[in-house]
């Protein structure tokens, strides 16, 4: 089947413009180093003591 | 600060353009100074031995890895690096979110999100970044979702797709953005032989495609020659070779090529 | 066992109301938990040294003193420092701050959990950094926090007998009070035992096993 691609591609270009005109940056709260053990610990690998 | 280095590259700049960057790991050089340029609508494949540096190209143009060293243009403006006072600084995330929408990336391992199916997968990032509607969201990727053949699967989960399914909703789902430029990251390699074929009938569809520049690091050597305008053979952090996909499949000028590529055609 | 039944008929309004207390506790130490867990766990994770060391000095003090002494702290201390609780508020408030560090911790170890090739797509889908949570990592992190969390609710239900010894009237507090007047003190002790385990593995196992269910179907898995 062949679609339109280029409509989409003008209408996403025209979204962007708007989205970026009222949107501020939310970055400044950011994780860092994510996934850079991915695979390594594993919540339920915690041990849990509620000491008294 | 950039001095050297223009603050654009005015009209008539090419679709993407390296301008001496350099990349290290630590002690490891793994980008030394490269120069590339990629045309508009141009297709482009990366090849070369691993740990070459081509995957590490893609990543730091979508901004997966910063450079330490040099500029990267995207359709003329700096991606990498931002104007202020008439000098380059380093870009910050306002301004790398707003490039970073020209560019869209498919990866070895798909990277779907498992708790959505396959038409959410495509509809996350046009509805909350884009901000557009669900309705016209849900026709875009039923519509990209039927182009790549899913249209019975749109209601699965990834978890219920095949490798080969699962790459093409993360082709719909790049696509989904309208990037100007979409880069393929080794896209077969975690795939089963038998599956490869319709993933690369896919990318063969987009590529008579005019508003689609594309950058491909892969292994598919048979594939790459026959959709690439121009092929580049890295080796240890350089482009050792670059050309057309004839002149460099068939008549390779340098030594390394000629050692890689009969390596890699003797094995196929 | 005639003796018994004698004893619970005498006794077994009280402990009725104990444990409506002591349910009460564990529900609102619960929610603080949950609050603190989900806040300082991601603070944990955050590049502004500030933000993360607020939060590790946080998990550290909560997880390396004593929830008791913590407890009497929050009860007799921080009143000659003008705030002033009520001892059921000073309650579930210190099980709540304490096991939420523990919380904190699940949920770091969570969202860490969450294959770096799903942060590489929604940064390749330019999705700010509250969308990639919300939508995201935090979906995929819940479901593999879930089991430790079932286990940490429960220490949780366990740790709420210490409010009895700033008198909260929990159901510790009863079985003490009703040991003090007739000495029956396996009647008394073990009565509590049996519903302490009965809260714990009647109604919060399964009910943490349910909810499981219900978001892994949600998230997709088969």
């Amino acid at each position: 089947m062949q679609i339109d691609l280029s409509a989409q591609y003008r209408r996403t270009r025209e979204l962007e413009k708007k989205s970026y005109d009222d949107e501020l940056p939310d970055d400044t709260f950011h994780i860092d180093n994510i996934g850079a053990h991915s695979g390594g610990i594993m919540p339920h690998q915690f041990t849990i003591h509620a000491s008294a | 600060m950039k001095e050297n280095f223009p603050l654009n590259l005015g009209s008539d700049a090419p679709m993407v353009r390296f301008s001496k960057v350099t990349k290290c790991y630590g002690e490891l050089t793994v980008l030394d100074s490269l120069d590339l340029d990629v045309q508009q609508n141009e297709i482009v494949s990366i090849i070369g031995p691993s740990g070459s540096g081509k995957t590490t190209v893609l990543r730091m143009l979508m901004t997966l890895e910063e450079i330490n060293d040099g500029v990267i243009y995207v359709d003329g403006q700096p991606l990498t690096h931002m104007p202020k006072n008439n000098e380059l600084i380093k870009a910050n995330e306002a301004h790398l979110r707003k490039m970073r929408n020209n560019i869209g990336m498919v990866f070895q391992h798909f990277n779907l999100f498992p708790h959505m199916t396959a038409l959410g997968n495509c509809m996350e990032a046009p509805m909350h970044v884009l901000g557009m509607s669900r309705t016209e969201a849900l026709a875009r990727s039923e519509e990209l979702l039927e182009m790549v053949g899913l249209a019975d699967k749109i209601h699965e989960h990834p978890a219920r797709l095949s490798g080969g399914q699962q790459q093409r909703v993360a082709i719909a789902r790049a696509l989904a953005m309208r990037p100007k430029i979409l880069l393929f990251d080794e896209v077969t390699s975690a795939l089963d032989p038998e599956v490869i074929g319709e993933v690369l009938n896919v990318i063969r569809s987009l590529a008579s495609e005019h508003s689609l520049t594309m950058l491909m690091v892969t292994h598919q050597m048979g594939f790459a020659r026959e959709i690439s305008d121009r092929i580049c053979f890295f080796y240890e952090g350089k482009i050792a070779e670059e050309g057309a996909p004839q002149q460099i499949f068939e008549n390779p000028q340098n030594e390394r090529t000629r050692q890689f590529l009969s390596a890699v055609l003797d094995a196929n | 066992m005639q003796h018994y039944l004698e004893y619970l008929q005498a006794y077994g309004g009280r402990f009725v109301d104990g444990t409506l207390v002591t349910i009460q506790q564990t529900l609102l130490a619960a929610l603080l938990a949950i609050f603190v867990a989900a806040l300082f766990g991601m603070m944990r994770l955050s590049e502004k040294w500030l933000i993360r060391g607020t939060s590790i000095v946080y998990i550290e003090f909560f997880r390396g003193t004593s929830l008791l002494v913590q407890l009497y702290w929050i009860f007799f201390v921080l009143p000659l420092l003008g705030v002033t609780f009520d001892k059921f508020t000073a309650g579930f408030v210190a099980v709540g701050l304490n096991l939420g560090a523990y919380g904190a911790e699940l949920v770091r170890g969570s969202i860490e959990a969450v294959p770096k090739g799903q942060y590489e797509a929604c940064h390749a889908l330019n999705m700010s950094y509250y969308k990639r949570m919300r939508r995201i990592i935090l979906p995929q992190a819940l479901l593999l926090m879930l089991p430790p969390w079932g286990n940490l609710l429960i220490e949780l239900l366990k740790g709420t007998a210490l409010v009895s010894l700033i008198s909260v009237t929990d159901l510790m507090f009863e079985a003490k009070q009703i040991n003090g007047t007739t000495y029956l003190s396996a009647e008394s002790f073990g009565t509590a035992l049996i519903i302490y385990y009965l809260m714990a593995r009647v109604v919060v196992s399964p009910g943490m096993r349910a909810f499981e269910r219900y978001w892994g179907k949600k998230m997709g898995r088969i």
